[in-house]
C-alpha cells in the first residue's frame, strides 16, 4: 500500500500525471488515516447524544457507576474528542512541525485497536459488563499508547512550535495518569480495592480522572493545538510563546490543585484551582482573540462562531466547577459542570475546528494530485449540514443544561434529540467532504 | 536561527527568502506581498513545502509550484515559484 494517497486498491500516486508534489508532500499522510478517525468520531457523536437521550431520566441522578450515562460520557470523550484529536494530530502535527511521521503502521495500528476498543468499552459501560469493559479499556488504552508514542516522537524531534509541544507533553502525561485511573476504576467495580490503605476512594478517583481527562488530556491538548491551528486558519502571527507557557504553567498548577483538592476533600484548594484555571484560560483567550483581531482572514464563517462559543463555555465550565466545589448538590452543579466541560467547551471547539480541517485536508490532497479543488465552502453540503448542526448543537446545549439545573428530564430528552439531529447532520457533512476527495482520487485512477 | 526576510529582484522575478520564520509567518509574508498588488512572479525560499499556502494562492488567482522537489529533503530548502494565473489580470 502506498503511503501517499488514500487507501484505494492499486493506488500509485507517483504515476499520476499531475503529481508534481507527490514526493515532497510526504508529510501529507494517506487520506484514509485521518478520515477513519474523523468518520468514527462523527458516528460516535450520534451514539453519545443518542445514549444521553435514551438515559435522559438518569442524567441528573448520576452519581458514578456504570450505565447509560457513563456510556454516553465515554462515547463522547473517547469516541469523539480523543478520536478527533488523534486524527488531527497524525495529519496536522507533521505538516505543522515539518517532522515526517516515522511509521504510518503505528497510526493504522492505533486505529485498529482504538476504534473497536472504544466501541467495546462504551457498550460494556452501557450494559455493565466489567470483564468486557476491561477488554475494551485495554484495547483503547493500547491505541492511545501508540498515539502517545507517535506524537511524542514528533514533539521530541520538533524544533519549532514550542508552545504546542510543551502543551503536548503535559497532555500526554495527563493521558497516562488518566488511563491508569480509568483502568483502576474498572477493576474496582469487581474487586473494591480502592479506598483501602492509602488508595483513593472510588468516587474521588473517578472525579480526579474526569478532571485529568477534561482539562488535562483533552483541554491542554486542545489549547496547545489552538496555538498552531487558529493562526493557520486566520493567517495571523504566532501567539507569544512565553505567554502561552505562562498560561500552561498556571493551568497545570490549577489542575494539580484541583485534583489534590478532590482527593483530600479540601474545598479551599478547589476554589483556588478554579481561580488559577480562570487566569490560565484568560491568558489563552487573550492570545487567541488577538490572533483573530490581527489575522488576515476576516470572514471566518460558522466554524469560528463555534470556536468562539466554545471559549465562552470554557470559562463557564471553570466558574461552574468552582461553584460546584462549594455547593455541589444545589442545582445539580456538579452534573452541569461535567456537561458544560465535555459537551460544551470540548465538543463545541472540536466540531468547530473539524469542520474547518476536513475541507482543508481535502484541498491539500487535491493539490497534491494536481486536481482543481472544489471551493472549501461548497464541500459537504455545508449550507444545510453545518448550519443544521450548529443550530441543533446550540439548542441541545441550552436544553440539556436547563434540564439538569431544573431537574426536568423532559428538557434533557428534548435536548438530546436535538443533539442527535445535529450529529447526524455533522456526519452527513463529513461523509460529503470525504466523498469529494475519494472522487478526486477516483478520477486520477481512471485517467491513468 | 535567522529571522530576517531577504528580498531581492532577479530580472522580472522577486525572490523572498523566508527561511527561519516560524509558521504561519512565511505564508503571511507571501500573501501580504500578493495582496499588496504584486503582478510579478515570485520565487519563495522556505524550509519546507508550504502545504497550506497553495489553497490561499488558488483563492487569489495565483498558482504555486515546488521547483526543487528532489533536492528538497536533502538541502533543507524548498523553492516555490508563485505566479499570477494566465487568465487573471490585476
Ligand atoms: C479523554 C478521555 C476520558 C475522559 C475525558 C473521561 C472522563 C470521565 C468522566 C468525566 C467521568 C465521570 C467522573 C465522575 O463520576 O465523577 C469518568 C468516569 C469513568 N471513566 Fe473516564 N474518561 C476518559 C477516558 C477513560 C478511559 C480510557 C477509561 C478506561 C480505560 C475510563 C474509565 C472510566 C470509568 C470506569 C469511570 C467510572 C467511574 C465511576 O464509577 O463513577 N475513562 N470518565
Amino acid at each position: 500500500m502506498s503511503d501517499q494517497g488514500p487507501e484505494l486498491p492499486n493506488f500509485q500516486p507517483e504515476a499520476f500525471p499531475g503529481a508534481i508534489l507527490a514526493g515532497a508532500q510526504s508529510r501529507l499522510i494517506p487520506y484514509g488515516i485521518p478520515l477513519r478517525f474523523f468518520v468514527a468520531a462523527s458516528m460516535f457523536q450520534i451514539v453519545a447524544w443518542g445514549l444521553l437521550t435514551y438515559g435522559h431520566a438518569d442524567v441528573s441522578a448520576f452519581f458514578g457507576g456504570y450505565g447509560v450515562v457513563l456510556a454516553a460520557l465515554h462515547a463522547l470523550t473517547l469516541g469523539v474528542l480523543a478520536m478527533t484529536a488523534m486524527g488531527a494530530s497524525y495529519q496536522l502535527l507533521s505538516v505543522a512541525t515539518g517532522v515526517v511521521l516515522k511509521s504510518l503502521l503505528l497510526c493504522r495500528l492505533s486505529s485498529w485497536l482504538y476504534i473497536p476498543g472504544t466501541g467495546l468499552l462504551v457498550s460494556a459501560m452501557f450494559i455493565g459488563n466489567t470483564p468486557v469493559m476491561l477488554l475494551g479499556g485495554v484495547l483503547a488504552v493500547a491505541g492511545l499508547a501508540l498515539f502517545g508514542v507517535t506524537v511524542g516522537t514528533v514533539f521530541w524531534q520538533s524544533k519549532s512550535l514550542q508552545a504546542t509541544v510543551r502543551h503536548g507533553w503535559v497532555a500526554l502525561i495527563s493521558m497516562t495518569l488518566l488511563v491508569v485511573a480509568g483502568l483502576s476504576l474498572i477493576v474496582d467495580f469487581n474487586t473494591g480495592f480502592l479506598g483501602v490503605g492509602l488508595l483513593p476512594e472510588h468516587a474521588k478517583l473517578a472525579l480526579s480522572h474526569g478532571l485529568l481527562g477534561g482539562y488535562g488530556f483533552m483541554g491542554i491538548l486542545v489549547m496547545g493545538f489552538s496555538y498552531v491551528l487558529v493562526p493557520m486558519f486566520v493567517l495571523s502571527p504566532t501567539p507569544n510563546p512565553k505567554l502561552a507557557g505562562v498560561s500552561l504553567g498556571v493551568n497545570l498548577a490549577g489542575l494539580i490543585l484541583a485534583i489534590g483538592g478532590v482527593l483530600s476533600g479540601n474545598t479551599a484548594a478547589m476554589i483556588v484551582a478554579a481561580v488559577l484555571g480562570l487566569i490560565g484560560a484568560g491568558i489563552y483567550l487573550h492570545l487567541l482573540l488577538k490572533a483573530l483581531r490581527t489575522g488576515m482572514k476576516r470572514r471566518l464563517g460558522l466554524s469560528f462562531v463555534m470556536v468562539r462559543a466554545s471559549w465562552g463555555l470554557l470559562i463557564a465550565s471553570i466558574v461552574i466547577g468552582g461553584l460546584a466545589a462549594i455547593v455541589p448538590l444545589d442545582f445539580n452543579l456538579l452534573h452541569l459542570f461535567g456537561f458544560i466541560l465535555i459537551f460544551g467547551w470540548l465538543l463545541t471547539f472540536l466540531t468547530g475546528i473539524l469542520q474547518r480541517i476536513l475541507p482543508f485536508l481535502a484541498t491539500m490532497h487535491a493539490h497534491k494530485i494536481g486536481r482543481p479543488a472544489p471551493r472549501m465552502s461548497e464541500m459537504g453540503h455545508q449550507n444545510i449540514t453545518l448550519k443544521l448542526h450548529a443550530l441543533c448543537h446550540g439548542a441541545a446545549l441550552v436544553l440539556v443544561s436547563l434540564g439538569i439545573l431544573l431537574e426536568l428530564d423532559v428538557l434533557v430528552l428534548l435536548g438530546g434529540g436535538f443533539g442527535v439531529v445535529g450529529a447526524v447532520a455533522f456526519l452527513w457533512f463529513a461523509l460529503g467532504v470525504s466523498e469529494t476527495v475519494m472522487t478526486l482520487y477516483g478520477k486520477e485512477e481512471q485517467s491513468k | 536561527m535567522r529571522h530576517m526576510v531577504k528580498r531581492w529582484r532577479d530580472n522580472d522575478v522577486v525572490h523572498l527568502d523566508l527561511r527561519g520564520l516560524a509558521p504561519p509567518e512565511p505564508m503571511i509574508k507571501v500573501l501580504s506581498e500578493i495582496d499588496g498588488g504584486a503582478d510579478y512572479p515570485i520565487i519563495v525560499h522556505l524550509e519546507r513545502d508550504p502545504i497550506f499556502l497553495y489553497q490561499e494562492l488558488e483563492e487569489r488567482g495565483w498558482s504555486g509550484r515546488l521547483m526543487n522537489e528532489e533536492q528538497n529533503n536533502a538541502s533543507g530548502e524548498a523553492v516555490v515559484m508563485i505566479e499570477l494565473k494566465p487568465d487573471v489580470t490585476r
